[in-house]
């Protein structure tokens, strides 16, 4: 049976944001435990746990911390990141709604762990359900003396900007300029938030970090592959049954998490799968099938050029026309480029423009030129990773052919 | 210049904020949450208040999609991928023929409960034209 660490049980009588909540789910026993540890020997434990972020970029949280701990200077900073924004990716919301103390207990051995004094949480303007639970489980944490003095802890809210999610253009967001990205490196583990050594994090990573201090790092390798020890949450949506956010372990096969009764159910309406976008809106779409081979972890994900990204999977029938899809990617991007850099700010106006035309899809050599000079040379993930699903059909022409109509 | 009034009012909603640049983002949320609209006179008020050049004020507030500069209070319908799929372009169509005005709005993170709609600060999940009108004219 899968097992759930991140989600709380469905059957959990007791508040979200109540300190039994956070008895229940063993963060008391994490933080005391993390309390009684060296913060050297928490960061070893991440490390050995083999944590990494669950954010998109999946890097390894320890070494993350390392970095922090040894940068020079005060006050230091931990950041959760709850800015979610991107299409197809809203496992942050759900978490965070059902389980508010996972991250936010990650958040307070993170901050011990690498000598923090403040603490942010940075939610996007459009989760304000999700604030208001947010900030009753501060104060739950404020009462039991787990916040304070020695540890502060401020919600900022965004207020509609995609481009904010990026780490760099979220710490000018709570420094009152405009969000946009700064040139890395230096990076947030040495001049980040004001300019001080600031570790930030995904909302999912930290509630990883909460589980792994409720326990151990055997415990915690329990689940998951060798590599990528641990489970992870994805988000179904589109032409599925179940649309929704579910914890799998790392190394499922990809067709378990569609079809498997309990997951994703299938497609629903007697339709055929016509395709798979991984990762959210700068992922990369997968025949139906790779879907039937390959595993959901890092390497095998690799060889087919994709990855888990925030654990978005957007799901299409064989009734939508791929190449409308990618448009409307296009469009988001366009519309959420922060204009700050040339080849991300007229790359995406391009991309809008050339796919207007439906010939343009078989221009591989332009459509490469373009996407190879937004990679090399934007200065963020926005622009560097903006045309990867338009890429990702170079390779797969068979999902251009066109569409079986609806009825 | 904004009126003393308007900055008398601003000073009183941002009293308890540090008067710096980090305050910017969380008082542009209180004068939208507490009068409804950031407008040019209010821009110039918080630039007043918080002792910053009105330029930076307006640039940040004109950054974001969610702070609004006119008392309208817009349906915001998500027509990103995954909303799309499930009609919402025609939903905007619809609502606007009824004269309800209808804003597309990039992903607003609940794909799984398409289509999404933002009325103000609250959510509606599985919109469509009857439960946005009830929404609207409910609290109207």
């Amino acid at each position: 049976m899968r097992e759930h660490r991140l989600l709380p049980h469905a059957e959990s009588a007791s508040a979200p944001a109540s300190y039994a909540r956070l008895v229940e789910r063993g963060f008391e026993r994490a933080l005391q435990n993390a309390a009684s540890l060296d913060p050297a020997d928490i960061r070893r434990q991440v490390s050995e746990a083999g944590i990494m972020g669950r954010g998109g970029a999946a890097f390894p949280t320890g070494r993350k911390w390392d970095s922090v701990a040894d940068a020079p200077g005060t006050p230091k900073y931990v950041v959760m990141n709850a800015d979610e924004s991107e299409p197809g990716t809203f496992k942050d919301r759900v978490l965070l709604e059902k389980d508010p103390f996972g991250a936010l207990v990650g958040l307070i051995i993170a901050a011990r762990a690498v000598g923090a004094s403040h603490a942010y949480v940075y939610i996007r303007g459009e989760y304000q359900d999700v604030e208001a639970v947010v900030r009753e489980a501060i104060q739950t944490l404020e009462e039991r003396g787990y916040l304070g003095a020695h540890l502060s802890c401020e919600i900022r809210r965004g207020a509609g900007a995609y481009i904010a999610g990026e780490e760099t253009a979220l710490f000018n967001s709570i420094e009152g300029k405009r969000p946009e990205p700064r040139v890395k490196p230096p990076f947030p583990t040495v001049h980040g938030l004001f300019g001080r050594p600031t570790l930030i994090q995904n909302v999912e990573t930290l509630a990883n970090v909460a589980v792994l201090m409720a326990h151990d790092v055997a415990w915690f390798r329990e689940q998951g592959t060798e590599k990528t020890p641990g489970t992870k949450l994805v988000a179904l949506s589109g032409h599925i049954r179940r649309p929704g956010v579910y914890e799998v372990p790392f190394g499922v096969a990809l067709k378990d998490l569609i079809y498997d009764p309990e997951l994703g159910g299938g497609i629903p309406d007697g339709r055929a799968l016509k395709a798979v976008l991984l990762g959210g809106a700068a992922g990369t779409f997968v025949t139906p099938e790779e879907v039937s081979e390959v595993q959901y972890d890092y390497g095998p994900l690799r060889q087919l050029g994709a990855s888990i990204g925030s654990g978005a999977i957007m799901v299409f029938d064989e009734t939508v026309p791929i190449q409308t899809v990618v448009r409307q990617l296009a469009h988001f991007f366009a519309d959420e480029s922060c204009g700050q850099c040339v080849p991300c700010r007229i790359g995406t106006r391009r991309l809008v423009e050339l796919l207007s035309d439906d010939e343009a899809f078989s221009d591989h050599e332009r459509l490469k030129d373009l996407g190879r000079a937004m990679q090399d040379a934007s200065i963020c993930g926005l622009g560097q990773t903006a045309p990867m699903a338009l890429l990702s059909l170079m390779d797969r022409p068979t999902l251009l052919s066109t569409g079986r109509s609806a009825n | 210049m904004p009126t003393h009034e308007t900055v008398d009012q601003i000073r009183t909603l941002l009293e308890t904020m540090p008067k710096e640049r980090a305050s910017l983002l969380p008082a542009l949320w209180a004068v939208a949450d507490e009068m409804g609209w950031i407008d040019e006179e209010r821009t110039k008020a918080i630039a007043e208040v918080l002792n910053l050049p009105v330029a930076d004020v307006f640039g940040v507030a004109s950054f974001y999609a969610l702070l609004p500069t006119e008392p309208a209070r817009p349906v915001r319908v998500c027509d990103d991928v995954m909303c799309r799929l499930k009609g919402s372009d025609a939903l905007i169509a619809e609502l606007r023929r009824e004269g309800i005005e209808a804003l597309a709005s990039p992903c607003l993170g609940r794909c799984d409960q398409a289509p999404a709609a933002l009325i103000g600060k609250d959510p509606l999940v599985h919109a469509d034209a009857s439960n946005i009108r009830a929404t609207v004219r409910g609290e109207g």
